[in-house]
């Protein structure tokens, strides 16, 4: 589903990636652990395409991910640190609006908002910076995205909503959903594949297996 | 799937009060006018009370029609906007396309909403009813090279205020010249809704590049 090769990204004069090398299959789910300053964030932001590589090929179900930047989007659901406007918009139509526009039922807003904790009727002004953060995350869920990238995706849920997208998410493998989740400690349980970023490079790639079920927040956070 | 973002679009101009705020100002106005100057109208030339009105609807438009539009549309611009390219996999282009209709159609609600004290005025006039139309489709053609201004001027700033006087003042040269060109105002503002159609598509074609990615600033 995803395959990079020799990925590298300069920016000014620091190098935040140095010749990655990965691949990772269709319904795979894969953690991406290390700081900042290791890479993890502009590794995850060139997967959502959101800046390009500077030398390198990464392949998005086949599709070059700079030459078909818009199809690839298409592939591809991010929920990242970035703030989303609220224009005045409530948070279920911010939803439908991410689903409408990716081609997906509107009644996956309200099942994602569910999911996350976030009740769909207040505007995403009226939302705390706690609730304002789980919007990114409720949006990939109802993206329908073939591959889903989530940056530290349970640091603004609590233990119930994260019980919960941990569900939803081993359910969306078995429908052959791929999904990345990169944090700052390992996800165990939720992937079976965990990538250790040093320094932009992979350090330690590791098969922790398949859970053959969703993992409690203690398994998740413990780790 | 262009269907979401238009209505995305429509949803945040109609959550503004600038708009009915907008339509207020130009439909009072212009009713206040005949009853400060009496139907007469301001002694400076012989036109009928219609003529000055018009005038005066145009001077208006110059006005509000930009501040309409940058008040309603939605705010995302450059970064923002290749973050939203990224959550609803929709090139920017298609964003902006979506933003100029909904700005578009603010500015004609704006020009709609004084629609009955101009025909006052043609009643009171006896002006004939071809000339309001001709009058009026002209000032909804210019609906288009002004949200189309605004539009590009909100993509260079983040201060809706001088997004505003940047689009009003563009637009006020931009009248003064094509008035220049041509005879009429009407035919000014057909000149001027094919320039901002031009304009119109390079800045969808400009987008897609211009904000494809996040700034090396901000990635």
């Amino acid at each position: 589903m995803i395959t990079i090769n020799g990925l590298t990204k300069t920016h000014g004069h620091t190098t935040p990636l140095a010749g990655i090398d990965l691949s990772i299959a269709r319904g795979e789910s894969v953690a991406v652990v290390g700081s900042q300053a290791d890479g993890r964030t502009m590794l995850m932001r060139i997967l959502a395409t959101l800046t390009p590589p500077t030398s390198g090929t990464i392949a998005i179900g086949g599709l070059d991910i700079v030459a078909d930047v818009f199809r690839v989007r298409r592939l591809v659901a991010y929920a990242g640190l970035e703030p989303i406007h609220a224009n005045r918009l409530r948070v279920v139509e911010y939803l439908r609006l991410v689903a409408g526009a990716r081609g997906q039922s509107s009644a996956g807003a309200c099942i994602a908002a569910d999911l996350v904790g976030l009740n769909g009727d207040p505007s995403i002004e009226m939302l705390g910076d706690g609730l304002r953060e789980r919007l990114p995350l409720a949006a990939a869920l109802t993206s329908g995205a073939d591959v889903i990238l989530l940056e530290q995706p349970f640091r603004a849920l609590d233990a119930l909503a994260t019980d919960r997208v941990c569900d939803w998410l081993v359910a969306a493998r078995a429908r052959g959903t791929t999904f990345i989740v990169a944090d700052d400690q390992r996800v165990a349980g939720l992937c079976e594949r965990t990538v250790v970023l040093r320094s932009g490079r992979v350090v330690e790639p590791s098969a922790d297996g398949p859970p053959d079920r969703a993992p409690s927040v203690g398994e998740l956070v413990g780790a | 799937m262009m269907r979401a973002i238009v209505l995305r679009e429509a949803l945040v101009a109609a959550r503004r009060p600038a708009l009915v705020g907008a339509a207020i100002v130009s439909a009072t106005l212009l009713a206040l006018f005949p009853i400060a100057w009496g139907v007469r109208g301001v002694p400076l030339d012989g036109a009928s009370l219609y003529d000055q009105q018009f005038r005066l609807e145009w001077i208006l438009a110059l006005a509000l029609l930009p501040w309409t539009a940058a008040r309603v549309i939605a705010t995302e611009r450059a970064d923002d906007l290749a973050g939203l390219s990224v959550a609803i996999a929709m090139p920017p282009s298609r964003v902006l396309l979506a933003r100029l209709l909904a700005a578009t159609i603010a500015s004609v609600l704006v020009i709609g909403g004084a629609l009955p004290v101009i025909i006052s005025a043609q009643q009171m006039s006896a002006i004939s009813s071809s000339r309001v139309i001709a009058d009026q489709l002209g000032l909804l053609a210019f609906a288009l090279p002004s949200a189309v201004i605004t539009v590009w001027w909100m993509q260079l700033t983040t201060d809706r205020l001088v997004g505003w006087m940047g689009a009003a003042a563009t637009t006020v040269i931009l009248v003064l010249v094509a008035r220049l060109g041509v005879a009429t105002m009407n035919r000014a503002a057909v000149a001027l809704a094919f320039g901002g159609v031009a304009a119109a598509a390079m800045l969808l074609e400009r987008a897609d590049v211009w904000w494809r990615y996040l700034s090396e600033r901000a990635s």
